[in-house]
């Protein structure tokens, strides 16, 4: 049987115990923890664009997002499993900290950007590897992944941001079912619901964007020396900073997406939906205030 | 706008969303004061 949402509540708050101790005291550890957990999105991130390139849309429009979904899925089984550090699924854990006294807002806020440095770290630089690849240099993956960059920060302000709501709300529910399962296999299958369903329902996730939107931008020469000679109309031109078809833009707002997804509709709805008084009675017979996940 | 860093409704989006969530914990503590915590 899965644990209550009351035990549920307090096992987040132990857990945000043990994250918030190692942030206080050992903060480059933290931050190390980060560069792993980044690096481990985008490793779904490249298997994603390996089985999703060449699918024809005119086959099935929805073929290629589930391919990726398919392969993404274990990114946060692996996270979670070692125990590494996803800021988008820490929001949700920390901000039930808060209401039960075990970090302050301000320490909230310090642990997520720490985290977000760490898997920014990661992200970035495991695709930085990808992109100087032979494989990913070819033809059908380089298209691929240029056209997902196209389409991706080609999105306006406010399409980004409510995907990135809609990102962190079904991977933070999937996280946190993690938490409530009991058994390791139904942990597992929980844990991966969360990939599977932000990638194959095309939401924006700023973590697996850092890396999955700057593999266009490191090889975009590339491309278009390709492009050039297969005559293949390549107008929109990616760039890193803030406008259309800029990568700051679209990680921007997948940030503050992200941010009110995970807090507001899964870290502070379990808390309220949780009953006060049956937390307090689980306290009472509490001797530890830790877990490690 | 749609594509300026400070889209004005994301942002007032954002800050309402901030608002809110401080505001349901500070009305939490205050309806629940004997609500367990171990702040250091």
């Amino acid at each position: 049987m899965p644990a209550s949402v009351d035990e549920v509540v307090v096992r987040v708050a132990d857990i945000c115990e043990y994250k918030w101790d190692m942030v206080r005291n050992r903060p480059w550890a933290y931050v190390l923890s980060g560069v792993a957990g980044g690096a481990m999105v985008v490793f779904g991130a490249t298997l994603a664009l390996a089985v999703s390139a060449g699918v024809p849309e005119n086959l099935a429009p929805g073929l290629a997002n589930l391919l990726m979904g398919l392969v993404f899925m274990f990114s946060l089984v692996i996270i979670m499993v070692s125990g590494m550090s996803l800021v988008t699924a820490d929001m949700y854990i920390g901000v039930i900290g808060v209401f039960h006294r075990r970090i302050t807002w301000g320490w909230f806020v310090w642990g997520v950007l720490l985290g977000y440095v760490g898997n920014f770290l990661g992200s970035m630089f495991f695709m930085w590897l990808v992109s100087m690849s032979g494989p990913y240099g070819a033809w059908p993956w380089l298209a691929r992944s240029h056209a997902m960059g196209v389409a991706k920060l080609g999105y306006t302000a406010l399409e980004i941001f409510v995907m990135g709501i809609a990102c962190t709300w079904m991977l933070q529910t999937a996280a946190i079912l993690y938490v409530k399962a009991n058994e390791e296999v139904a942990k597992i299958a929980l844990a991966a619901y969360g990939p599977l369903a932000f990638v194959a329902g095309m939401t924006e996730h700023c973590i697996a964007n850092i890396g999955f939107l700057a593999l266009p931008l490191f090889q975009q020469e590339a491309y278009l020396e390709a492009a050039g000679r297969m005559g293949v109309d390549a107008s929109a031109l990616l760039h890193w900073g803030f406008g259309q078809y800029g990568w700051a833009h679209n990680q921007l707002y997948t940030v503050l997406g992200n941010i009110v997804g995970g807090v507001l509709f899964v870290g502070v709805v379990f808390q309220l939906v949780s009953n006060p008084r049956r937390v307090m009675e689980r306290y009472a017979e509490k001797k530890s205030f830790m877990i490690k996940l | 706008m749609d594509y300026s860093p400070l889209n004005p409704l994301v942002w007032g989006l954002f800050f309402l969303f901030i608002l809110l969530v401080v505001g349901v914990e500070r009305c939490f503590r205050r309806k629940h004061p004997d609500y367990p915590g171990r702040r250091r």
